[in-house]
């Protein structure tokens, strides 16, 4: 400090400053802590959020607006604090270099938050031109005239190049709602989205409004008094309008950030009392809370950051769980529309070979020498095994699809029951078994049911005990029980019986007994499975039976009464 | 090779720290600056 000057601020009382900010210049603790309080709530919000992902633009420009704000505060405490006057000045024109540059990171940001995409060149060439002559002539007496010494003041007189500052504050701000309506016209977002934005334009809209208000209000009255110090509390309105962003829409994708955000201010103000108080026992105490502070703060955070990396790793894990069980049900549809395409293309041929084999032996093409018979006779039997194996494909499939269709009529199951055991007496036969019919029924015996369905599940289940029956006998036998209405079918063999573990299979797909090959070679292990769901499909349902291998089996066929 | 934009932001920045170092070393080292008074009896005049 030159000697001169050392006299005037001798003259004027003016402190000397420590750390080139703390002085009894100050003129009362509202506005020295007004520089303090909004740097506390920004700048550990926008450490965090950088830390979190630096390379994402958004959380780059908030903490190039942040940082910036936090070295003007700073300067502008200096300027309030320090006797100094060339510190003054030095100060005073950095403020006047940051200012605009704040504007552009606040508008770099919220362009960002709207579009969600990088700023082009274009743009960002024109805020740099409008820019330019701050930096440019900021050493000259274009930003700053002189120092001011009337009545022991401590302040400078601005230059021109303050007011075209002025202007560009002005018009990034309209650009910044200019752009806002661009993008309410242009956006397909959600609503929630286009909320969040709208937030966030306004808290940051607010900011500058504040922050304007203030400096604009010190220049123009060339009174730098208390009214333009309230300027500094737009940076905490935009901080609360990010923190809930943050909770409600979880901006920036930081979870955490409102409890890191709540500890870190929270220790950064205990610390904060160390400066202001002198008394030795509040120090202690705020040393003492500090600490705890810290430790359950890192408790706190630790747990709510395990908390959110299992929320995570659940929520990764039920999306993968989701694709894959969507690609598992497509690839079960592709299977059954392949096997229904592949059971139609077979159908035919089967039925045509079939068909001619029946009749070169019934003689419609000519006499059948004796010794050709019989070979023809194996083919129309093959064949016709061959069509009921594709058949049951083709049921399952319709099945599966959901496109099995059911014609729903009245009859009387009694007597549709007796004539397939007609039908069937004479393959019995055959086997050298004998097929009985019983009834007891106290009704009619009347069901509403699909009656070619009926009639395939009883003919397959019939079919099934004389393929496995040996010797013996078969009885199909009807009952009734009024009170539940309902009505049984039994079929009862004599034949190899099932093991407990044989029966508790019985119905999937592709079973078969244990002992099945060893009786009947031929058959797919889906008669019981096509029955059972149409069955199901008609109120009723199949149930199975057996005291154990070699001790015959009981299926019985339970469907609703139609009274 | 820098981009367009990447360029802008260098020279940005070169241009800014210059104009930091200007005032840094007109107003700390040289003092480099005049003193202004108004005359206090034609303020209260």
């Amino acid at each position: 400090m030159n000697p001169l000057i050392k006299e005037v601020a001798e003259f004027c009382e003016w402190a000397p400053a420590t750390f080139l900010f703390i002085s009894k210049n100050v003129e009362g603790p509202l506005i020295y802590y007004s520089h303090i309080v909004p740097v506390l709530f920004s700048l550990p919000l926008a450490f965090i959020i950088i830390a979190r992902d630096y390379k994402n633009r958004l959380n780059q420009y908030f903490f190039l607006a942040v940082f910036l704000f936090s070295i003007w505060s700073f300067s502008d405490l200096i300027l309030w604090a320090n006797p100094d006057p060339k510190i003054i000045m030095f100060f005073w024109s950095l403020l006047n270099l940051l200012e605009p540059f704040i504007y552009v990171s606040i508008f770099l940001f919220v362009y960002t938050l709207l579009f969600k995409k990088e700023i082009s060149t274009v743009i960002l060439a024109s805020l740099f031109l409008i820019t330019s002559p701050v930096v440019i002539f900021l050493a000259t007496s274009l930003e700053i005239e002189s120092f001011n010494l009337t009545n022991c003041w401590r302040e400078v007189t601005e230059g021109p190049l303050v007011f075209y500052s002025y202007i560009i504050q002005l018009i990034i701000s309209l650009l910044v709602i200019l752009f806002t309506f661009i993008y309410l016209k242009s956006t397909t977002e959600t609503k929630a989205q286009k909320r969040m934005s709208i937030i966030g334009v306004l808290g940051s809209l607010l900011f500058l409004a504040f922050f304007s208000s203030g400096n604009i209000i010190g220049s123009i009255t060339e009174s730098w008094g208390v009214a333009p110090l309230y300027g500094l509390f737009g940076m905490p309105i935009m901080v609360a309008f990010l923190a809930f962003l943050i909770t409600k829409y979880r901006m920036f994708k930081v979870q955490m950030l409102t409890a890191q955000f709540l500890v870190s201010t929270l220790g950064i103000l205990i610390i904060g009392i160390l400066f202001v108080q002198t008394v030795e026992r509040v120090r202690l105490i705020a040393i003492l809370t500090f600490i705890l502070t810290v430790i359950l703060g890192t408790v706190l955070i630790r747990s709510i950051k395990r908390d959110l990396e299992q929320k995570s790793e659940i929520e990764k894990l039920a999306h993968k769980l989701e694709k894959a069980n969507v690609r598992l049900q497509q690839m079960d549809k592709l299977k059954s529309e392949f096997v229904s395409i592949a059971s139609h293309q077979l159908r035919s041929p089967i039925t045509a070979i079939s068909g001619y084999a029946s009749l070169m032996n019934e003689g419609s093409y000519g006499e059948v020498p004796s010794k050709m018979k019989e070979p023809i006779e194996r083919i129309v039997q093959s064949a016709r095994m061959m069509a009921t194996s594709i058949e049951d494909y083709l049921n399952v499939s319709r099945i599966e699809a959901g496109n099995m269709k059911y014609n729903f009529t009245d009859f009387n199951l009694n007597d549709e029951v007796e004539h397939i055991c007609d039908d069937l007496r004479a393959e019995a036969l055959k086997r050298s078994l004998v097929l009985l019919f019983r009834k007891r029924v106290d009704g009619q015996g009347i069901v509403k049911a699909d009656i070619g369905k009926v009639q395939q599940i009883i003919h397959n289940l019939i079919n099934n005990s004389i393929k496995y029956t040996q010797k013996g006998a078969i009885t199909v036998y009807v009952h009734d029980d009024i009170k539940n209405k309902k009505v049984f079918v039994d079929i009862i063999d004599t034949g190899i019986g099932m093991s407990a573990e044989t029966l508790a299979g019985i119905f999937q797909k592709f079973e078969r007994g244990d002992k099945a090959n060893t009786v009947n070679v031929t058959g797919t292990g889906l008669g019981l499975y096509v029955a059972q769901k149409m069955a199901e499909a008609m109120s009723g349902t199949i149930s199975a039976h057996s005291d154990g291998e070699g001790q015959g089996s009981r299926f019985t066929l339970e469907l609703p009464l139609f009274l | 090779m820098m981009s367009p934009k990447q360029l802008i932001i260098v020279l940005f920045l070169l241009l800014t720290i210059l104009s930091i170092a200007s005032i840094y070393y007109r107003y700390i080292i040289l003092e480099d600056f005049e003193y202004e008074t108004v005359d206090i009896s034609e303020v209260e005049m």
